[in-house]
Formats: structure tokens, sequence, C-alpha cells
């Protein structure tokens, strides 16, 4: 089979072009998200509260070093049944976060906003501007399940499944270019798509996210902390 | 040891230096400054954003080095460019501790404390203060206080077990200590100091348990002189070399069966073996003291190898 061969303004106008405006998407992004997002509180409860379960986690994997008493001592500081810190906050009313909250809506508001519009403007427009193009080809060979992913928007039975079309090239684009903004930007960024859309899987998949119910958290080390057999390792 | 003329290093390496000690939290306050004054200051503005947290750095350092007129130089700098930022602010608090103003500076803390109640260096300042003043009391209410939030801070509780110690509080300065072990189990100065109190407090567990503690220092650091003589402190065999303790040596002889106290012997002669290998290792110019010192260990040893 002879192999196929692309026009080199495809490279110049397309391939190129696709590369250069979704990193430069990702820079806007980032600063946009810096200009609308004011930073988020930390309530000094939450540092004490966080601060109580690293110390928990702390004695159970160090308290190996302490003479029974003095663990013992510790460990009824944090679990014991009226006073110990740990129990108490067990039983802390439980306050996630508000949705009536006027403030946290417009702020889930701006974080969807700012998620959603990009996706969908940019995304659409590459997809109607660059339309059609065969761009580049991976080095290696693969299997027709990834015609699906990587020919998007290209829709020939006999092209080899190692072709990648514009669109396909736009999402690899999208996710592949987190390390890069990670130079450029610095590691805690916003420019990055895949990484809001995590957080947003991450949302919806687990209930238990310790920020929203610290209660949890402390349950789970309160149980740990009684389980535990305390053997002095010198 | 090569001693570098701080004054006459090239401007790069000044950089450098000064970036190193910055992360890496040395106190060489009296070089900084020079490094500041005969090399960077020449032209500060090439260090371009650096030149902010190098001017904090030096201010710092000059403080420390009592150079008051250096700070006052630094905050003006830091001021102009961070007209509202609590960071100078805390400077400026520093600079007034350094110059005993005292209730000044607590009231800037205040003031930081209250606007920003997650930031603990504020809080620490706070302590610092209180330290300077010698109110040793109020400063152990303080970082009890500081201690309940921010209670994963081993400087903090080091500070405090120091602080208990003066008092003669032995056995909450242990506690203290146990803290810092429990947050950095590698440490082993933590090691070595839970050694000194457990045996400071006497009594044939806190012994043993001054024995563990010892062996774990000098195990994590192999080079802890300090640890190894603890070691030969605690195998000290029922009085072998104090003669005058032995009624109330820590180690009875009337608990240990006679095999243990061979034992406690043998390892004790290791304990000095170690610590002759050391001195031996030290020329005398070095320490003009470690010829009578192995001469010392070694008579030391044949009395307890003869028992």
């Amino acid at each position: 089979m002879t192999d196929l061969l692309l026009d080199p303004a495809i490279r110049t106008w397309v391939f190129l072009p696709i590369v250069v405006i979704t990193f430069f998407i990702g820079i806007l992004r980032h600063y946009v998200s810096l200009l609308l997002m004011n930073k988020k509180k930390v309530e000094l409860e939450n540092i004490a509260d966080g601060q109580y379960l690293l110390r928990a986690r702390l004695l159970r994997e160090n308290g190996r070093f302490l003479p029974k008493t003095s663990f013992n001592a510790r460990r009824q500081y944090l679990c014991a049944e009226e006073t110990g810190y740990l129990s108490k906050a067990q039983q802390r009313p439980a306050k996630g976060p508000n949705p009536m909250d006027p403030s946290q809506m417009t702020e889930m508001l701006k974080g969807n906003m700012m998620n959603m519009i990009p996706m969908i403007v940019v995304g659409g427009w590459i997809n109607w501007t660059f339309s059609g193009f065969v761009t580049t080809r991976v080095p290696f060979p693969l299997t027709l399940k990834f015609k699906a992913m990587l020919q998007r928007g290209v829709d020939l039975v006999s092209l080899d499944s190692a072709w990648v079309s514009s669109a396909s090239w736009y999402f690899l684009c999208m996710f592949g270019l987190r390390s890069i903004y990670t130079l450029v930007l610095g590691s805690e960024n916003a420019a990055d798509q895949s990484k809001a859309m995590e957080d947003q899987m991450a949302m919806t998949g687990s209930a238990v996210n310790p920020q929203a119910d610290p209660r949890a958290a402390f349950k789970g080390e309160w149980e740990a902390l009684q389980m535990i057999q305390h053997q002095f390792a010198l | 040891m090569v001693t570098t003329d701080w004054t006459q290093v090239s401007y790069e390496e000044g950089r450098q230096t000064l970036k190193k000690w910055r992360e890496c939290g040395v106190r060489r306050s009296e070089e900084v400054v020079e490094i500041w004054e005969h090399v960077i200051s020449r032209s500060p503005s090439s260090l371009g954003d650096e030149q902010w947290a190098v001017l904090e750095q030096v201010c710092i350092a000059s403080l420390d080095a009592a150079r008051v007129d250096l700070a006052q130089e630094c905050i003006d700098l830091l001021h102009a460019q961070f007209p509202n930022s609590n960071r100078v602010l805390k400077l400026k608090g520093m600079q007034l501790e350094a110059t005993e103003h005292f209730q000044k500076a607590l009231d800037i803390y205040e003031r930081l404390v209250e606007e920003d109640p997650n930031n603990n260096s504020y809080r620490k300042r706070k302590v610092a203060v209180l330290l300077a003043q010698g109110k040793r009391l109020d400063a152990i209410r303080a970082i009890n206080e500081y201690l309940k939030i921010f209670l994963n801070d081993p400087e903090a509780w080091l500070q405090l077990s120091e602080l208990y110690l003066l008092e003669n509080d032995v056995p909450k300065s242990v506690h203290c200590l146990e803290e810092c072990v429990l947050i950095q189990p590698l440490n082993s100065m933590y090691f070595r100091r839970l050694g000194d109190l457990r045996y400071t407090q006497g009594g044939a567990d806190n012994v043993e348990l001054a024995r563990a503690y010892y062996e774990r220092a000098l195990k994590i650091n192999p080079t802890d002189l300090r640890s190894q003589y603890g070691i030969l402190l605690v195998r000290n065999p029922s009085g072998l070399l104090l003669k005058d303790f032995q009624s109330n040596n820590q180690i009875a002889s009337t608990t240990k069966s006679p095999s243990e106290k061979k034992k406690a012997g043998l390892a004790a002669v290791d304990a000095i073996d170690n610590l002759v290998n050391r001195y031996q290792k030290i020329s005398p110019k070095s320490n003009p003291e470690s010829d009578g010192i192995l001469n010392c260990l070694e008579a030391m040893k044949v009395t307890i190898g003869s028992k």
C-alpha cells in the first residue's frame, strides 16, 4: 500500500495553528481565572482539623519510638470518649458547602463557566474551521478501535488508524499540554482543562471528600488509632 | 576548612550563595551582610524579582548582626515596593524587637495575627518577643496556646522542651521532645536529648530507655559523639568507674545478674573502643585536648576490663 502524502500546507495552516491556539487558549484561561477567582479562604478551624488528623497519623506511624505510657497518654488525648479531639470532632454538626449561599453559588458558577465556555466555543470553532483534515500520523500501528478516537470528523474506512484527524489532534493537544503549562506557568495553574474535568469527575464520583466532610476522616483516624497495637521499637 | 573572604567573591557567586542559604535556612548573618554590602549592593536591580527576597534575607540577617541601620534601608526599599504588605510589617516588627521596643513590636504582631490568623509565623514572633524579654512563663503559655492549633511544628515543641527544662520540669520536657520524635523520627538530636532526659530522670526503667534512645541516635547518625558517650554513661556497670556513686547508681547491682553485668561491661568497652577510634582520627592540631581524652578513655577501658 502506498504511503499517504500530506500537503505541507496542512502542516503550516492546520497542524501548527491548532497547537498554538490550544496553547494560548490555556494561557488565557489561566489569567482569566486568576482575575475571576478570589482566593479560597481557609478557616482556622480547618487548619487545626488538618493538623490533628496529621498528628493522629504520625502517632500511628511513629508511635513505636515512644514508651508505652507516653503512647497511651497521647492516644487517650486524641480518642477519649468525652474529651478527645477526634471523638469531639466526629460529633460536630456537618457543614458542607452550602448550595444556597450566594457567594458559594457565584463561585461555583464561575468555575463552571471557566470550564464550559472555552470548551464549547473553542472546540466548536476548531471543529468548524479545521474539519476534515488528516493532520499527522502516530509513529506506531494502532488497532481499528482507535479510529473513533483519532479520526473524528474523517470517516474513511480504508484509512489506516494511525492517522490523526484535525479535530482529534485538537483534543490530543488539549490533554497533552499539561506539562508544558506546568513549565510555563508553574504547578498551580488553571490552564489545564483535563485537570478541571478530573476535579469534576472526582466531585461526582466519590462521596468521601475530606474537605467536604471532615467527620468521616476523623472517624477513620479514630478507628485506626483504636485498633493499633503499641510495640516499642527500640 | 577553607575560609572564604566573602567581600571578594564574584557577583554571581554571591548571588548563588545567598540563594542557597536562603533556601536552606542557614544562619550566617554576618556573612550575608558582608556579601550584601561588598558584592550585591553594587547593583541590586540586576537581580530582577529576586532582589526582594534577597532584601528580606539581608534585613533579617542585619538585625541578627546588630546592623539596625542596614535593616532600616532594606525595610524602606521593601516598603516602597510593597506598601501594604504584611510581610514587610513583620520585618518592621522584628526591627522594633531588635531595638528593644518590645511593646510596639507586640502591638504590630497582634495586629498581624488578627488580620491573618492562619499564618503561624506572626504567632511565633510573639513568642520570640516574650523570650527576648525573659518572660519564660508567659512564653510557655504562649507556645502552649500556639501548639493547640499548629501542633505539628517541631520547632515550637523543641523550644517548649527547652523552656520546661529551664524550669526543671523534666517530665514535661520529655513529653515535648517525644512530640518532636513523632513528627521527625529521623532526627538524631531528638533521640539524643530524650536519652539525656531519661537518664536525668533516673530509675532502672528510664536508664534502659535512655540506652535505647542513645543507640537509636547513634544508628541514625553514626558520627554522634555525644550519644556514644551517653551509651558509655548508661552502660557503666554498677559504678565500676564512679565508686562514690555506687550506693545510688542507677543500675542497681542487686537487680542485675552477673551475666547481664558482664554484658553491660562489654558494651561499655565497645563504646569506649568506638570513642577511641574517633579520637585517633582527630589530629592534635585541631583539638589539642584529644590526647588527654584518649589517655583517659584507655585508662577507663583497663578499669572496666579488669573487673
